[in-house]
């Protein structure tokens, strides 16, 4: 199976067959052979465009899947970062608990220097514009197979 | 690799607007001819040249530009292909077909005009069913030889195959074909 056409009769018949081949896609005129002409006749029928093919939209088509599939990995990583961010409030929020007796008596404290708020304040209205500037796409819908 | 195609693949890569379409509308024929040549099946075909295409924007940053980007499309595209074969439990080769092709050359006649024959529709008919019927492998190998008219390097590069078991495709099933027909319009060995 692996082997090239070997003795003389068979390299005659594969460059019969190659110059049949040339011919064919070069359109020579080459008349005289007969033998060459019986091999044209089976280059010609193989070289017949596919009695299929795919749809004129084919292209266009993948391409609007392709940003349907890169916009919807980008929504889940969105949807795991809140996730994420659900987490780390609600673990800030049990030690706060668990810990609020010790943090009373530095409330007041925190409480009489409102720079301090205002900073908080700026950090988290920084976070949420950082996180909420995450682009979505607008033919962002369910993905769908070609017809 | 031609300059043309780093072009491309560095557009894709960096999103640029109709980039990805460019690249699909280039090798979305070579993509059609391996997997409807293999598959046989339109709708299947259809649905897995988009999966192929979608498995090269997945992993074009994974091209190295060692081959020809039509090589490395043709690879993945087959691939594809030959995964939905082994699905299917479909062999992509005929088993019985080990002969070196001697046997079929001592049939073939001298004095049998295919050419003045292929004129009559008939003819071109029995031919194309006589490809249609070819396994999976050689009509792949038969197209992307003869239309897509790539070289045996190229072809072996898509398929995996040794170029010596490519040419020995080529010879084997062209011979098949020419004495195929001859015995159909009762030419005797």
């Amino acid at each position: 199976m692996n082997r090239e056409p070997h003795d003389e009769r068979m390299e005659r018949e594969w460059a019969l067959q190659e110059r049949a081949a040339r011919a064919e896609r070069l359109g020579l005129d080459e008349n005289n052979d007969q033998a060459l002409q019986r091999y044209r006749t089976v280059m010609r029928a193989l070289r017949q465009p596919l009695d299929e093919n795919l749809p004129a939209d084919f292209a266009s088509s993948v391409a609007m899947e392709v940003r349907r599939h890169v916009a919807g990995d980008t929504r889940l990583e969105l949807y795991l970062s809140w996730a994420l961010l659900g987490v780390l409030v609600g673990m800030l929020i049990g030690v706060a608990v668990r810990y609020a007796g010790s943090w009373k008596p530095l409330l007041p404290l925190v409480l009489s220097q409102p720079w301090l708020l205002a900073l908080a304040g700026v950090l988290v209205l920084l976070a949420s514009s950082k996180l909420l500037s995450v682009p979505r796409h607008p033919s962002d819908e369910s993905p769908r197979r070609l017809g | 690799m031609s300059h043309q195609d780093r072009q491309l693949v560095e557009n894709v890569l960096a999103n640029a607007p109709g980039a990805f379409e460019r690249l699909v509308r280039e090798y979305q024929g070579l993509c059609w001819h391996i997997i409807y040549r293999m598959v046989r099946h339109p709708e299947d075909a259809r649905e897995l040249c988009q999966d192929t295409f979608l498995r090269v924007h997945q992993h074009l940053r994974q091209y190295r530009y060692e081959s020809a980007l039509k090589s490395w499309i043709g690879r993945v595209a087959y691939t594809v292909a030959l995964r939905y074969l082994e699905r299917k439990r479909i062999a992509i080769l005929d088993v019985g077909e080990d002969g070196d092709g001697l046997d079929l050359s001592d049939k073939l006649s001298d004095g049998f005009d295919l050419e003045a024959a292929y004129v009559d529709s008939d003819m071109a008919a029995r031919l194309h069913a006589a490809i249609e019927t070819l396994p999976p492998l050689q009509r792949t190998v038969l197209t992307l030889y003869h239309l897509d008219e790539l070289s045996i390097d190229d072809i072996a590069g898509i398929t995996g195959l040794a170029t010596g078991t490519i040419k020995s495709h080529l010879f084997r099933t062209r011979l098949r074909l020419r004495a195929q027909l001859e015995t159909a319009y009762g030419v005797a060995p």
